[in-house]
């Protein structure tokens, strides 16, 4: 296993492969994990446990088909990930139609600061990051230290810096134009 | 103005990750240039937007019923007997669909036809005339005629403007120009006349050893053809046009207009 791909593994996972009370042990263990991937689009903590539940429960459908239950976690961070984007872009489609129709949306009050126009964006810049990258800002969302990232990874940890550096990096310059465009509103 | 070459440190500025000697150099730059100021200030912004929905999630967590309701629901998931994903059945579906289709298709002759079950006819065989009883190779009494027709192979095949006949006509008279052929070739135009096979089938091949005739479908007019003499012989009007000296003249069966 290389090192990229061995992101986030966890080897005790790998004995528990299809085990149903065993799973809903490391499924609660993983559920914040979850809910933090989600809340880092959504912000919104309903919606965030609502789309981490559905990761978990979809995880638990599709455990046993699982080719490599050491990677678990790497698999639910991408699940929760992908719920979590298609939510906020659903989010914004229905947003988008409120304003269209001239009624204030009760979606732009939530996010803490951050527009959804803005969290979208930022999902789909970070969708369209290269996997590495994409690797240690999705491991960031979820809590993770750098340390622990390097650890997880099997990298240096003067690695996971220098990409977590790239991406930020990376994404702020990419997202320029939405902080003028909140701004401008 | 030359501030493409701050870029690349204006973008490590506001990713705080410049060197102190880099970033006396861009500070000289940034009082001068109200653009590239603007800039890094509008980078560092999107900076700090990046950061708070980021690193911000690490401290938030879940609320305290969640683990417990997660828990109920891989209970009632692990209690209901698995479903069939939406795409398994979507998928036998459409191949019962296709199959369906399929089936109609074959049974409607849109996309495949049976070939025609052979025609056979039991004909004897008659010298045509005295000539030819020469040159032919021995003629067998009672000889089996076997029409095969065969795919629609030469429909719409086009008319020559010369002599009015089709390429497919001419090749009849080709066909019967050969002698040891020739009562296999009036015996399929007695076929014609009678009724036995569609005026419309064509000669495609043949007579072979055994009688094997293959034809196909073609949109002509029946031809004349001379009717069989009672003492064996044809009343061609191909006997006028062969000689003494031309055993291989053409049987002129008939003639198109």
């Amino acid at each position: 296993m290389d090192a990229g791909t061995r992101a986030l593994a966890e080897p005790l996972v790998s004995q528990s492969r299809g085990d149903a009370g065993e799973f809903a042990e490391l499924a609660v263990r993983s559920s914040g994990l979850a809910f933090r991937i989600a809340y880092s689009v959504l912000r919104q903590p309903d919606d965030s446990e609502e789309i981490a539940q559905e990761a978990l429960l979809s995880a638990h459908r599709n455990f046993s088909r699982l080719r490599k239950p050491e990677m678990f976690r790497s698999w639910l961070i991408r699940t929760t990930w992908r719920l979590a984007l298609d939510r906020v872009r659903s989010m914004r489609r229905r947003e988008r139609r409120e304003r269209e129709a001239g009624l204030q949306s009760e979606l732009l009050d939530r996010g803490e600061g951050n527009s959804l126009e803005f969290r979208c964006a930022l999902a789909e810049e970070i969708e369209r990051l290269p996997r590495k990258l994409r690797q240690v800002v999705l491991a960031a969302a979820g809590g993770y230290n750098t340390k622990e990232m390097a650890r997880q990874m099997d990298l240096p940890e003067g690695t996971v810096k220098s990409r977590l550096f790239l991406a930020r990096k990376r994404l702020a310059e990419r997202l320029e134009w939405a902080v003028e465009d909140t701004k401008k509103r | 103005m030359g501030c493409r070459r701050y870029q690349k440190a204006l973008n490590e500025a506001a990713a705080g990750g410049l060197a102190a000697e880099r970033t006396r150099w861009l500070d000289e730059h940034l009082e001068k240039c109200p653009a590239c100021a603007a800039r890094l200030a509008r980078r560092r912004e999107a900076m700090a937007k990046v950061d708070a929905v980021l690193l911000g999630a690490a401290e938030v967590n879940a609320s305290r019923e969640f683990p417990a309701r997660l828990q109920e629901r891989l209970a009632e998931q692990a209690a209901t007997p698995p479903r069939w994903p939406l795409v398994r059945v979507a998928a036998i579906a459409a191949l019962a669909g296709l199959a369906l289709l399929g089936i109609w298709a074959a049974g409607s002759g849109r996309f495949y036809r049976p070939r025609p079950a052979p025609i056979e006819a039991h004909v004897s065989h008659r010298p045509v005339t005295s000539k030819l009883k020469r040159s032919a190779a021995p003629a067998e009494a009672n000889a089996s005629v076997t029409v095969k027709p065969q795919a629609a192979k030469l429909r719409g095949q086009r008319r020559s403007a010369g002599n009015g006949l089709s390429a497919a006509d001419r090749r009849i008279f080709e066909v019967a120009k050969i002698p040891p052929e020739r009562d296999a070739v009036i015996q399929l135009y007695h076929l014609l006349q009678s009724g036995k096979i569609s005026p419309r089938l064509f000669l495609t091949s043949g007579p072979k050893e055994n009688g094997e005739i293959s034809i196909a479908p073609l949109h002509i007019k029946p031809l004349e053809i001379p009717p069989l003499k009672a003492g064996g012989g044809v009343a061609a009007a191909g006997d006028e046009s062969q000689d003494a000296g031309d055993p291989q003249g053409p049987i002129t069966a008939g003639t198109r207009r």
